[in-house]
């Protein structure tokens, strides 16, 4: 295999001229998310900068306990920016949602790498930091939706919930079709795309691969791995997210308390 | 035997009292009409005793059991609640009637069809309206839907907020008569509607209005 073509730096200023284009449309439309967008780039960038240096030597220590600690920052950054963007409350909720992310990447790492890759190490850099990033990733979006879309219905359809309330349903089932909603709109987008993987979309992770060297076939097989492994952990997060976020959220009458 | 009592309640909205040191016993099995004027805090008096709204001081007591996070559950067990102009979001009325019934609680309450169709006509609603979607009836009937699994619900406590405000005359004439034949059933409700109030077995006028 050829060794990967790397990108200038001006090459780089180039690519990022490509961003004008959504700004462009983002400011026309009056979204108010031009500045999150740029904010969010800019992050973006840095933080990647950051972590491929900060990568180097993480691979090189290879050390369980700083591996660890490493991926227990990533869920405590996630689960701050999941209730960033839903704008609940982080005070009430940053515990239930930091629990429910480090317990889904428990499962999945676990699943994932001691079971279906079988490693010797289970913490070995090279895999476990950028599987459970690449898992938290994924998460983030999903919780984000998911949460997004459970409070939102809940506000909207206020009479719904009373009526089942008072009409003799417990807790699970009154809140039932606000996590029914949460749920089709938080993994709607990602069954699609799982339905046309190949076809529509060359995903990512496995471009990479073959990018860095790997032959395709063992590429493919990474990628349906990691695919299912997503949305799993995407949906057993969102799951004990909102079961977290749900004990918090309501008092003992079920009344909301924000 | 009464089925709910208010101690003293008062409820306070924005700051300020909208209901002070009110008392009232109503006994099982009657009817009862909460009227007075608008924003005088009835339907908020009706949502409390189901619990979703605690009152600011005094007490609430329902089929003999203070009203606490505690006992809310099992209060909620003996109330149907119809609240204002509400229906379910379903596509069809067939799916809007069987949903309340397959709530765990009510499972085993669930009416046959050939009930339903039934009520429905002692309500004035004709039986095709059971297989049509909930978008292509009028509000009217909406409401007499939700009154009707309400009723099919059968529990003792029936607590309706404005239950006539989009019926005509003649369906009103017709709800009174099917709300009274439940004699039995405990019946709270809010309404504005003269003869809605007359008729019921006495009202608790809790604004200016008589």
């Amino acid at each position: 295999m050829n060794a990967t073509v790397d990108i200038t730096w001006g090459n780089m200023c180039l690519g990022f001229l490509l961003l004008l284009i959504p700004v462009t449309a983002l400011a026309y439309y009056r979204t108010g998310l031009v500045k999150d967008t740029l904010i969010a780039a800019g992050r973006m960038t840095l933080q990647l900068f950051l972590i491929g240096f900060y990568l180097e030597y993480l691979f090189a220590w290879n050390s369980s306990w700083i591996n660890l600690l490493w991926v227990l920052i990533m869920i405590g950054v996630a689960s701050w920016t999941v209730l960033g963007r839903t704008k609940l409350p982080v005070k009430q909720l940053f515990i239930p949602v930091v629990i429910a992310f480090f317990c889904s990447i428990c499962i999945i790492d676990l699943y994932f790498l001691g079971i279906i890759i079988k490693l010797d190490h289970l913490f070995e850099a090279r895999y476990f930091v950028p599987i459970s990033g690449m898992i938290l990733g994924n998460m983030l979006s999903a919780n984000v939706i998911a949460l997004n879309a459970f409070y939102g219905s809940l506000e909207r359809e206020r009479q719904l919930y009373f009526y089942l309330l008072a009409n003799g349903a417990t807790r699970g089932e009154s809140t039932a079709p606000f996590m029914r909603e949460a749920l089709i709109k938080s993994f709607n987008p990602t069954i699609a795309s799982m339905a046309v993987m190949g076809l529509v979309a060359l995903p990512g992770t496995m471009t990479g691969q073959i990018l860095g060297g790997s032959s395709p076939n063992v590429a493919i097989k990474y990628q349906i791995m990691l695919m299912i492994t997503i949305f799993s952990s995407s949906l057993i997060s969102v799951l004990l997210t909102l079961w977290a976020a749900k004990r918090r959220s309501f008092d003992n009458f079920g009344m909301k308390r924000f | 035997m009464p089925m709910v009592v208010f101690k003293d309640i008062t409820f306070i909205y924005d700051g300020k009292p909208l209901l002070t040191d009110f008392s009232e016993t109503i006994s099982s099995g009657e009817k009862v009409v909460i009227c007075g004027a608008s924003g005088t805090g009835k339907s908020t008096l009706l949502s409390s005793i189901a619990g979703l709204v605690q009152p600011d001081k005094g007490e609430i007591w329902v089929g003999g059991k203070l009203l606490t996070s505690d006992s809310v559950a099992d209060i909620r067990r003996l109330t149907a609640w119809v609240p204002q102009e509400f229906s379910l979001p379903y596509e069809y009325v067939k799916e809007c009637m069987s949903a309340p019934f397959k709530l765990r609680q009510n499972r085993s309450k669930m009416p046959s069809e050939e009930t339903i169709l039934n009520t429905f006509e002692r309500l004035g609603l004709e039986k095709e309206i059971y297989s049509k979607r909930l978008t292509d009836i009028s509000g009217g009937q909406r409401q007499r839907i939700m009154i009707v699994i309400a009723v099919l619900l059968d529990k003792p406590l029936l607590l309706l907020d404005e239950p006539t405000s989009a019926l005509d005359p003649d369906s009103i004439e017709k709800l009174i008569t099917f709300l009274k034949s439940y004699e039995n059933m405990t019946m709270i409700a809010v309404s504005h509607d003269s003869r809605f109030i007359q008729a019921f077995d006495r009202n608790i006028n809790i604004g200016n209005e008589k």
